[in-house]
C-alpha cells in the first residue's frame, strides 16, 4: 500500500499545485464575471468526481450481483463515500457561486437541484449499509439500491428540468464565453480531480479490505480463546 | 468586486481544505485500524505461545 | 403452485389479516387526516390556496403518510415469523412483491379516500374541474407510490433504521413522480390547460416499477 499510495499522492500534489496556479493565476478573467469565473474550475471538478464516483458505484453494484465477489462491494462503498464528500463540496461551492452572481444562496437550477437530490440518495445508501448486519446481505442490498439510485438519476434530472421550465425564474444561466486558455484550465482541473479520485479510491478501498481482515482476525482470536478454555 | 473575490477564496478553501480534511480522516482511520491489527496480532502470538 | 394461485393466496392472506383486525388502514387513515389538519393550521387556516400549492400539499401529505405507514407493511407477517412461511413457498419470489404491492395499494387507497375527503373539506378546496382525470391521477399516483414504497420497505427490512430509511430513500427516488403527480393534479383542478410530458413520466415510472422488481427481487429476497 505504501509505495503506490505515496507515489500517487506525490503526483497528485504536483498536479494539485499546478491546478491552483492555472485556475487562480494563469487563466484569464471572464468578460462579465471577472475573476469570479475561477470558482467554476473547482466547482466543476468536484461535481465531475461526484458523478464519476456514483457511476463506479453503479458498475460495481452490477458486477457484485453478477459475480458475488466482495471486492466489488468494497470498491462500491469506497466510491460512494468519496462521491458523497464531493457532492457536499459541489453543493457548497455552487451555493457560494450563486451568492455573488445572483444574490441568493440557493437557485432552483436543475443541476444544483439534481445534485442535492443525489446527495440524499447516496447518504441514504451509506445509512442503509451502516445499519445492516451480514457482509453478503449488506453487499447484496446495497448493490440493489446502488443500481436503482443511479438508474433514477437521469430521470430525476430531466424531471427537474421540465419542472423548472414551468416556473421560469429571473435567475438564468448566463452564457459563458470560453476562450482556449479557460477551456484548458477547466480540462486540466477535471483531470486533476480525476487523479484525486483515483488516489482516494485506492486508499479507501485498501482500508476497507483491511477492515474486513481485522474483523476476520478478531473472530479468529475469539475462536482460539474459546478453544483454549473459554475466557 | 473585491468583496466578491472573498467568495473565490471561500470556494478555494472549501474545496481544497475539504479534500484535505477527508484525507486526514482517512489517514486517522487507517492508523486506528493499524493499531487494532497490531494489538490483535500480539494477542494471537500470545495465545499461540504457551 | 402456479404463479397466479400463489399470488391470489398471498393477496387473500393480507386482506384477511387486515379484515380480522389489522391496524394498517385505520392508523394510516388517522395519520393522514391528522396531517391535513396540521397543515391547515400551519397555513393559518387559509381558505383559497392557489391550485399550484394545494396540489403540492395534497401529494406532500399522501407521500409523507404513506412513506411512514408502508415501512410497517409486513409487521403482521413478522409477528410469529410468518414471513418464513412465505419465503419457503415454492414459487418465484417476485410474486411476493407483486402481491404485497397490490395489497398495500388497496389499503393505502382506502386510507387515501379519507385523506382526500379531509383535504377538500378541511382545506376548503373547490371540486376538481376534470374529476375523471383526478381519479386517474390518484389511482396512478397511489400505484406508483405503493410500488416504490413496498420495494424499499423490503430493501430496508433488515436494517435497524428501517423506520426512517423508507421515507429517506423514497422521497429522492420518487421526485420525478412527485413532480409529475403535482402537475397532473393541477391540470385536474383546472390550473393548467394541458398535461405536457408528465403523463409519460408517470407511466414510465409505473412501467419500470412493474419490470425492475421482477429482475431485482430474487437477489433481494435471498436470506
Amino acid at each position: 500500500m505504501k509505495k503506490v499510495a505515496y507515489f500517487g499522492t506525490a503526483v497528485l500534489g504536483v498536479f494539485g499545485l499546478l491546478d491552483i496556479y492555472f485556475a487562480l493565476l494563469w487563466s484569464p478573467p471572464e468578460r462579465s464575471m471577472g475573476n469570479l469565473i475561477r470558482i467554476l474550475y473547482f466547482h466543476v471538478g468536484s461535481a465531475w468526481i461526484a458523478f464519476l464516483a456514483f457511476f463506479v458505484t453503479f458498475v460495481c453494484s452490477i458486477l457484485y450481483l453478477l459475480r458475488r465477489n466482495l471486492l466489488f462491494d468494497r470498491i462500491a462503498v469506497s466510491s460512494t463515500e468519496i462521491g458523497v464528500v464531493f457532492t457536499t463540496l459541489t453543493l457548497i461551492t455552487g451555493s457560494l457561486w450563486a451568492r455573488p452572481m445572483w444574490n441568493t444562496w440557493w437557485t432552483w437550477d436543475p443541476l444544483l437541484t439534481t445534485t442535492l437530490i443525489l446527495w440524499f440518495l447516496y447518504v441514504g445508501y451509506l445509512l442503509l449499509r451502516g445499519t445492516m448486519a451480514g457482509m453478503e446481505r449488506r453487499a447484496r442490498i446495497s448493490s440493489v439500491f446502488g443500481i436503482l439510485a443511479f438508474v433514477d438519476v437521469p430521470v430525476i434530472h430531466f424531471a427537474v428540468e421540465w419542472w423548472r421550465s414551468i416556473h421560469p425564474l429571473v435567475i438564468d444561466d448566463t452564457g459563458i464565453n470560453m476562450p482556449g486558455a479557460m477551456l484548458f484550465t477547466l480540462m486540466f482541473g477535471v483531470f486533476t480531480f480525476f487523479l484525486l479520485y483515483l488516489v482516494l479510491l485506492y486508499i479507501r478501498s485498501r482500508q476497507e479490505t483491511q477492515k474486513i481482515q481485522l474483523y476476520k482476525l478478531r473472530e479468529r482470536v475469539r475462536e482460539i480463546r474459546v478453544e483454549l478454555g473459554g475466557f | 468586486m473585491a468583496h466578491e473575490l472573498g467568495f473565490l477564496w471561500a470556494v478555494t478553501a472549501v474545496v481544497w481544505l475539504g479534500t484535505l480534511a477527508y484525507i486526514v480522516a482517512l489517514l486517522r482511520r487507517q492508523n486506528q485500524l493499524q493499531r487494532e491489527l497490531d494489538g490483535l496480532q500480539r494477542a494471537m502470538d500470545d495465545l499461540r505461545r504457551p | 403452485m402456479s404463479g397466479l394461485r400463489s399470488f391470489q393466496a398471498l393477496v387473500w392472506k393480507d386482506v384477511r389479516t387486515e379484515l380480522r383486525g389489522g391496524r394498517f388502514v385505520v392508523s394510516s387513515l388517522a395519520f393522514g387526516v391528522l396531517l391535513i389538519l396540521v397543515v391547515g393550521m400551519a397555513l393559518g387556516g387559509a381558505g383559497q390556496l392557489p391550485v399550484d400549492w394545494s396540489a403540492g400539499l395534497l401529494w406532500l401529505n399522501l407521500f409523507f403518510s404513506s412513506a411512514i405507514s408502508i415501512g410497517r407493511h409486513d409487521d403482521k407477517d413478522r409477528e410469529m415469523a410468518g414471513h418464513w412461511g412465505v419465503l419457503l413457498a415454492p414459487m418465484d419470489r417476485s410474486v411476493i412483491f407483486y402481491a404485497k404491492w397490490l395489497t398495500t395499494f388497496l389499503f393505502v387507497f382506502v386510507a387515501e379516500i379519507g385523506m382526500i375527503g379531509a383535504f377538500f373539506i378541511i382545506l376548503n378546496q373547490p371540486a376538481p374541474k376534470h374529476p375523471l382525470s383526478f381519479v386517474f391521477v390518484m389511482l396512478g399516483g397511489t400505484m406508483g407510490l405503493t410500488g416504490l414504497g413496498t420495494f424499499l420497505a423490503t430493501l430496508a427490512a433488515t436494517s435497524s433504521m428501517r423506520d426512517i430509511l423508507v421515507p429517506l430513500l423514497l422521497f429522492p427516488l420518487a421526485i420525478p413522480m412527485f413532480l409529475a403527480l403535482i402537475q397532473l393534479t393541477v391540470f385536474a383542478f383546472g390550473g393548467i390547460s394541458h398535461t405536457g410530458v408528465w403523463i409519460q413520466v408517470l407511466l414510465g415510472y409505473l412501467t419500470i416499477l412493474f419490470i425492475l422488481p421482477w429482475l431485482l427481487y430474487e437477489p433481494l429476497m435471498e436470506v
